[in-house]
């Protein structure tokens, strides 16, 4: 008997959408992907312990990308985040600590944050010119990259398992359904703490691009959208994806579109959706990868969307093969439609 | 029964000067009886009090027994310190931020949504939710237990995630009823750290079978005994950990092994092996550089707003915070506070005997309850009360550690933990079997333990049962849950 069922859902096309390939992936499963906000370079961090940078270029629906440049860390690398000025990269994760890759100026990385456990997730706040950084220790650290201490440690009353910031406002998930609230302004104290919405394990996180609220997704095919005004409580909801029949896969990744305020989700079924929060639709269901969707991500103008398709350990070991298993980064050019929310039905236009 | 007289209180508040200790004190002192009047938002002061001092809510909150008029959920920055900064956002709410758009909701909110008018759309948005949050109370109360057990039944059935190694929490924004949260990645970084170690494949599977087991275990349990298992999470918390420690060796406690297992991670001593290799010498170079110019050199860091916290700061911070608002001890005591820490292991198995026993003993006595620890359990009630504060579940383990004298202050109670040594047994050894499939030897012995540490718990109950009236202040903790014995009443 397994006790991980077994994959007997998933189509065999690892390509289904037909999105550009990404070549020279990773040689393990992809754990993070991010694009620089000035540009489209894209970095993403796996499993193998690498951290790789890539340029895409993009003209009209064609794309090409040249593989940049890589770094290595000791252990596989979980999380990155990018300077608000596109010069500089930071990674980290099972080695537990973060290092700074001036990627624009060739430099060598250093290190420049420390935890006592792995760090699972990290966010460049440009605001403060602070990085912040989440682990496994249950604490939420800020760092000055010119200073080896933290300037603040906070506590959290669990691991952390995602975070997310628009300044001032960041949230932070952690195991056992903690969502803690902070205002930057204040990043000492807690702004709120919440038991999630949803009834499962958080998985990601994602701000509201106008800061009044969140999406938070959980492993069981459900998000949650939560305003942190009381008085707009009547406006969360909460709403199923990434199921088939009677299979509940987990959403992995949240993203707003930086144009639209649209968002996508991804999941361990190996599908991506499109969605509005506001009108309450769905924009676009694009067909299940083979294999789960762990990570994506929108460039800085919304015109791409970059997810990865490999095995995230939904299934345990047991269901993964190292021999067999192959990485992709695939890039989605998301027409208008997909993206752009509709007006909702019965109003006139978009507020 | 305490009587109150607010004059008293009154009197007080007015003292603006007085001391932290005691306004913890009278805090708790007054909370306590607002709860045995049946109130759970605090009845008085909280104006005099001014914003300056948070009131805890209920301790009980959710779980408490009572209903809940005035949840103190809403309230931003209930968990303390620094509500000088909270007070500005209660005055903004409409936009918490002061940023970004506003939503000018109302036009076009929620009320449209799975109206009449509406068109099905190709989509799967479902559960247009009532109002949550602050009046969560009011949408769900966990004081019908068939209630909470058909939702539980229903999400079991129906909405069974792919992933087992889960928290559950049966209805939103409500604290767990089963915690112990492994994701992917930590299950990953366990394997493959043990694959670099040597560990075969097959018995990395095996281990992560063992784990999802217990799990499920654990989830079988709460579908048939919701009840027991929800008024007592700490409960099921802890019994996956002794599986989660014992077969994440490389694991550091707090990575694995969620809340219960404080330790803080530089204490113990195989995390580091294991996630190890600190290139510490790289790390300095480079900071060394950086002190320099630097290409960032040249920017300001507005440190300001972080004042110059040094991260032990964060700790004397929270400290007073747990004094008054009953402990964020899933916060701040994770680490250093547990003197039982380096027997972390060896204790959780204890502590799941415990909570077998309330949960056996007590779920048919109160099969209207959803917390009955709060009335019924004295001593009990300390713990009950300590991990339902608030919607932090992790703080199961602190009552348990620091405070032996807290549990049962009532004869009643402790009378109750004496009966049922047998039940813990049985229960103990089977869940200890459940989660150790790899460990089996473990059981017994385990189950042994849990049994000394109830009966030494109850021994120090009884002891402290006279005296805990005489003190001067009370810790988190050890605040009896029994009114006081007359002659103590002044």
């Amino acid at each position: 008997m397994s006790t991980f069922s077994s994959l007997t859902n998933m189509s065999q096309n690892p390509n289904p959408n037909k999105s550009y390939e990404v070549p020279q992936p990773p040689t393990d499963s992809v754990s993070s992907l991010n694009f620089s906000p000035k540009a489209n370079h894209l970095v993403a961090t796996s499993w193998d312990n690498q951290v790789r940078c890539w340029e895409i270029m993009q003209s009209g629906t064609n794309v090409s990308s040249t593989p940049k440049a890589v770094i290595s860390h000791d252990q596989p690398v979980l999380c990155s985040a990018w300077k608000d000025d596109g010069t500089t990269v930071f990674s980290g994760g099972c080695d537990k600590q973060v290092k700074m890759w001036p990627l624009l100026s060739g430099s060598q990385p250093i290190t420049v944050a420390m935890h006592d456990a792995p760090i699972k997730d990290m966010a460049w706040i440009s605001e403060m010119n602070l990085l912040a950084t989440g682990s496994w220790d249950k604490t939420l650290r800020y760092w000055d990259t010119r200073q080896p201490n933290p300037v603040h440690t906070q506590q959290l009353p669990e691991r952390c398992y995602s975070l997310t910031v628009r300044h001032p406002l960041m949230v932070v998930g952690t195991a056992d359904r903690n969502l803690v609230v902070f205002n930057l302004q204040n990043p000492q104290t807690e702004f709120k703490r919440i038991m999630s919405p949803l009834k499962y394990q958080t998985r990601c996180l994602a701000a509201f691009p106008d800061k009044q609220g969140f999406l938070v997704g959980s492993i069981e095919g459900r998000v949650g959208v939560h305003h942190l005004d009381d008085a707009q409580s009547s406006k969360n909801f909460t709403f199923k994806c990434h199921r088939e029949g009677n299979d509940i896969y987990s959403v992995n990744s949240l993203n707003f579109h930086p144009i639209h305020g649209t968002f996508a989700t991804a999941g361990s079924d190996g599908a991506f959706n499109f969605w509005d929060k506001d009108s309450k639709q769905r924009l676009k269901a694009m067909s299940r990868c083979s294999q789960p969707i762990p990570c994506s991500t929108f460039n800085h103008d919304g015109s791409i969307y970059a997810y990865s398709s490999c095995y995230d350990w939904s299934k345990g070991a047991e269901n993964h093969n190292p021999a067999t298993a192959k990485t992709y980064i695939f890039l989605h050019l998301p027409q208008e439609s997909e993206v752009k929310g509709k007006p909702r039905v019965g109003s006139t236009g978009r507020r | 029964m305490i009587v109150v007289d607010p004059s008293c209180c009154k009197v007080q508040s007015r003292s603006l000067d007085f001391h932290y200790s005691q306004l913890s004190q009278f805090i708790f002192q007054k909370e306590r009886v607002a709860c045995y009047i049946g109130f759970t938002s605090l009845p008085f002061p909280a104006l005099e009090f001014g914003k300056a001092t948070r009131l805890p809510s209920c301790r009980f909150g959710d779980r408490c027994k009572f209903l809940h008029s005035n949840q103190q959920q809403p309230k931003p920055n209930a968990f303390g310190f620094g509500s000088q900064t909270a007070s500005p956002f209660q005055q903004q709410k409409p936009n918490p931020f002061g940023f970004g758009v506003q939503n000018n909701g109302a036009t076009s909110g929620a009320p449209n949504f799975g109206g009449p008018g509406q068109k099905p759309f190709e989509n799967k948005w479902v559960r247009p939710e009532q109002p949550t949050n602050q009046s969560q109370a009011a949408t769900h109360k966990c004081t019908d237990p068939d209630s909470c057990k058909r939702q539980i039944a229903e999400d079991f059935q129906n909405e069974r995630p792919l992933w087992k190694l889960t928290c559950y929490g049966h209805y939103k924004y409500l604290s767990c009823d089963i915690t112990g949260d492994v994701s992917y990645e930590e299950l990953r970084a366990v394997a493959y750290d043990d694959a670099k170690r040597g560990t075969n494949l097959q018995a990395i599977v095996e281990r992560e079978r063992g784990l999802v087991k217990s799990k499920e275990i654990e989830f079988e349990n709460l579908r048939q005994n919701p009840y027991a298992k929800h008024t007592l999470p700490a409960q099921s918390n802890q019994s996956s950990f002794p599986a989660v420690g014992a077969s994440f060796p490389s694991l550091t406690p707090q990575n694995s092994g969620p809340s219960p297992f404080p330790t803080s991670s530089q204490q113990s001593p195989s995390p580091n092996l294991s996630f190890g290799v600190r290139p510490s010498t790289p790390s300095t170079s480079g900071f060394g550089q950086f002190q320099g110019p630097g290409p960032f050199g040249s920017k300001s860091v507005p440190s300001g707003s972080f004042s110059t916290q040094a991260p032990a700061q964060t700790g004397g911070n929270l400290f007073p915070t747990n004094l008054t608002g009953f402990g964020s001890s899933g916060t701040s005591s994770q680490g250093t506070q547990f003197p039982a820490q380096g027997g972390g292991n060896t204790f959780t198995p204890g502590t799941l005997g415990f909570g077998n026993i309330g949960a056996s003993s007590q779920g048919p006595q109160v099969p209207t309850q959803t917390g009955p620890f709060t009335s019924n359990t004295g001593g009990f009630g300390n713990s009950g009360g300590m991990s339902s504060q608030g919607p932090q579940v992790p703080v199961q383990n602190s009552p348990f550690i620091s405070n032996v004298g807290g549990f049962g202050n009532s004869g009643s109670t402790s009378a109750q933990g004496n009966q049922s040594p047998s039940t813990t047994l049985s229960l103990q050894s089977q869940s200890s079997a459940g989660n150790n499939s790899s460990m089996l030897s473990n059981g017994p012995g385990d189950a042994k333990e849990g049994q000394q540490l109830t009966d030494n718990n109850t021994q120090g109950g009884l002891a402290t049962d006279a005296s805990i009236w005489l003190k001067k202040e009370w810790k988190c903790g050890e605040i009896p849950e029994q009114p006081p014995p007359a002659e103590y009443c002044r």
